[in-house]
């Protein structure tokens, strides 16, 4: 798929983590179930409650996922260029980015001044070291200051979300510290046009 | 308060000879979590093909089984084992129950489906005193037939203990689908031993954190829609889903109120994360605390009137105390290590936590002021703890003792009575129900 010479992207070629459907309603319920008789004290079989929507990025899947504009110009080898600068990693228990995530980050700022019409994820995780609703905070911290970063290399928040799966997306399950180093990282994921297309 | 009216009536009985102790009302004495545990018995009875249930040989000793496995995983009783199996229609003799020890006897009977329902008699005798000290008649459908077992050993329960039973509860946990990079996550519900899972979202979608409502008939959780998280609550009786209107931030950590009517969460934005409150009828959002840093797994006290969280404030994860308006928050843990994940006893009596020292995490207890802290489990990774009704036990997570993924376990308060909830694959995030409707 991938040839020598820069090619234009197209999303059916392009390897999309599921559908790209942003506008679907947010959750649809599925099976309503028919009342049926039963003794008292008796609940209906509990519904099947359908999550609608895209997939989170995967951890091993850094290939960015795109939606872009009818002008956009990003070629196949400018999304490779971006999956190689991608992910940045923290130290334990900190959300403060180190000189070479910084390095990282001027990188991205770059790529992304370059292509102005394509939104970033900024998604924040966490170690197996803490507990989940602390690491889940801590995620967003290291996100909160990958945004300011960026922010200060002339990227607007508007084309940057902040998100954060805590330790629930972990690149390795090892508990070693040499598996759980490579947790503590912050994934900018490519998430579309800014605008609507056509604008 | 059936057993005070018992221990009044069994001090009018005249005494005879009976071993030493033996004149004690069927209670079981439990201090800090340390219990003497009673002496039962629980033979099986047979249902004598009388009662069909597919796939089941004799319902009657099946449920004995359930009743015996309930009532052990407690850590209160002591199993107390008579030869023999009774039948249906038998009369219970005691004789043999006073010489193996016993001094309490339970004895379960199936009895004739009608219409796809089961009726299943539990009776609680006292041994010694050779009388009829409890007894129900429970009726379920078929196709939840264990829950009969589970009916009868809450009864056993509360009668013995005076608190609520249980056994007839629901667990909610997180189950993974598939592995990288196509790794998803699903909520499950099952019966509390694991039996009767049932998947309740479907998609590959991150799902986390859930809770239930107080009346069990609700869901809280987290879920993730394009990567960011929501918070939905989730309607079990009409398959209703509503994604909550939380300000824009990252939300986390959902827990309803004890009166159903809101939900308390974090909510991360800039790098701080507050505790907030959102109202489920009218959709007003209050913020709670205010101060820099991390203030994240707020847990209701019973009644409604405080809230526990942990915050790092201080400059490490503490566990702190507020009245459910946000005022008067003050510290109550102190001593080595980290402090996490709070959820307040449906006792009262306590506070489970994790603690996080020595890059470990354990599930411990103390009191709701922060004292008589102790540590009920090993770790390496235990943490999530959340109450069974009774407040007499704690499901928690437990991982890297046995494998990297995530395992459900329970665990009495003392913590030397622990066994593994059956899950398929790998699971997290228990969430222990209420009695269920």
């Amino acid at each position: 798929m991938v040839g020598d010479a820069p090619m234009r992207y197209r999303p059916s070629e392009f390897r999309t983590k599921a559908c790209w459907v942003s506008r679907l309603s947010v959750l649809a319920v599925f099976g309503m179930l028919a009342a049926c008789q039963r003794p008292t004290q008796m609940l209906p079989p509990a519904p099947i409650f359908e999550m609608k929507g895209p997939r989170p990025a995967g951890p091993y899947n850094n290939q960015p996922v795109v939606q872009p504009s009818p002008r956009d110009d990003a070629t196949i080898a400018d999304f490779s260029r971006f999956a190689q600068i991608s992910r940045i990693y923290f130290e334990r228990n900190s959300a403060v980015l180190t000189d070479e995530a910084r390095k990282t980050l001027d990188a991205q700022a770059e790529w992304l001044r370059e292509h102005p019409d394509v939104r970033a994820s900024l998604q924040g995780h966490a170690d197996a070291a803490g507990t989940r609703e602390y690491q889940l905070a801590l995620g967003a911290k290291r996100a909160a200051a990958m945004q300011l970063y960026l922010a200060a290399r002339g990227i607007g928040p508007d084309r940057l979300t902040i998100t954060s799966f805590g330790k629930q997306r972990p690149v390795t399950r090892g508990l070693d510290e040499a598996s759980q180093k490579l947790n503590r990282r912050g994934e900018t994921v490519l998430s579309g046009a800014s605008g609507p297309p056509g604008q | 308060m059936k057993r005070f009216d018992l221990r009044t009536i069994l001090a009018c009985l005249p005494l005879v000879a009976m071993p030493a102790g033996a004149q004690e009302p069927l209670h079981v004495d439990i201090t800090e979590g340390v219990a003497a545990p009673l002496p039962i018995a629980i033979p099986e009875v047979s249902s004598e093909g009388g009662v069909g249930v597919p796939g089941v040989h004799d319902i009657g000793v099946a449920l004995s089984h359930i009743v015996r496995d309930d009532l052990l995983s407690a850590g209160l009783y002591r199993l107390v084992s008579v030869e023999g199996r009774l039948s249906a229609d038998q009369e219970v003799a005691f004789a043999r129950f006073i010489k193996a020890g016993a001094q309490a006897l339970v004895v379960g009977r199936a009895q004739g489906a009608i219409d796809g329902s089961l009726a299943y008699e539990c009776l609680l005798y006292d041994v010694f005193g050779g009388r009829l000290e409890a007894s129900q008649r429970i009726h379920v459908s078929v196709a939840e037939w264990r829950r009969a077992a589970h009916k009868c050993a809450d009864m056993v329960f509360s009668f013995t203990t005076g608190d609520r039973g249980h056994f007839d509860t629901r667990l909610l946990y997180v189950a993974e689908d598939g592995s990288a990079p196509e790794q998803g996550a699903h909520l499950v519900a099952a019966d509390y031993d694991g039996a009767n899972a049932t998947r309740l979202t479907r998609g590959l979608q991150v799902v986390a954190m859930p809770g239930f409502s107080p009346d069990t008939r609700r869901l809280v959780f987290m879920s993730y829609q394009e990567a960011q998280p929501r918070l939905v609550v989730a309607d079990l009786d009409s398959g209703r889903v509503t994604t909550l209107d939380t300000p824009d931030g990252v939300p986390s950590a959902p827990r309803f109120a004890p009166d159903g009517r809101s939900v308390v969460f974090s909510l991360a934005r800039e790098g701080d994360a507050d505790i907030y409150t959102i109202d489920l009828t009218s959709g007003l959002v209050r913020q709670l605390t205010d101060t820099p840093g991390t203030d994240t797994s707020p847990s209701y006290s019973p009644d409604g009137g405080s809230i526990v969280f942990e915050s790092d404030r201080s400059g490490q994860q503490q566990i702190y105390l507020m009245a459910a308006d946000g005022s008067r928050q003050r510290r109550i843990s102190f001593g080595s290590g980290a402090y996490g994940s709070p959820s307040w006893s449906p006792r009262d009596d306590l506070i489970a936590y994790t603690l996080i020292e020595d890059g470990r995490l354990r599930i411990g207890v103390m009191r709701p002021d922060g004292s008589r802290r102790r540590i009920i489990t090993q770790g390496p990774y235990d943490e999530d703890p959340s109450w069974a009704v009774s407040g007499r036990a704690i499901a928690f997570q437990r991982t890297g003792a046995d494998g990297p993924r995530p395992t459900l376990w329970m665990t009495d308060l003392t913590g030397k009575v622990q066994h593994q909830v059956r899950t398929q694959g790998a699971a997290s995030d228990p969430a222990w129900s209420g009695t269920r409707p």
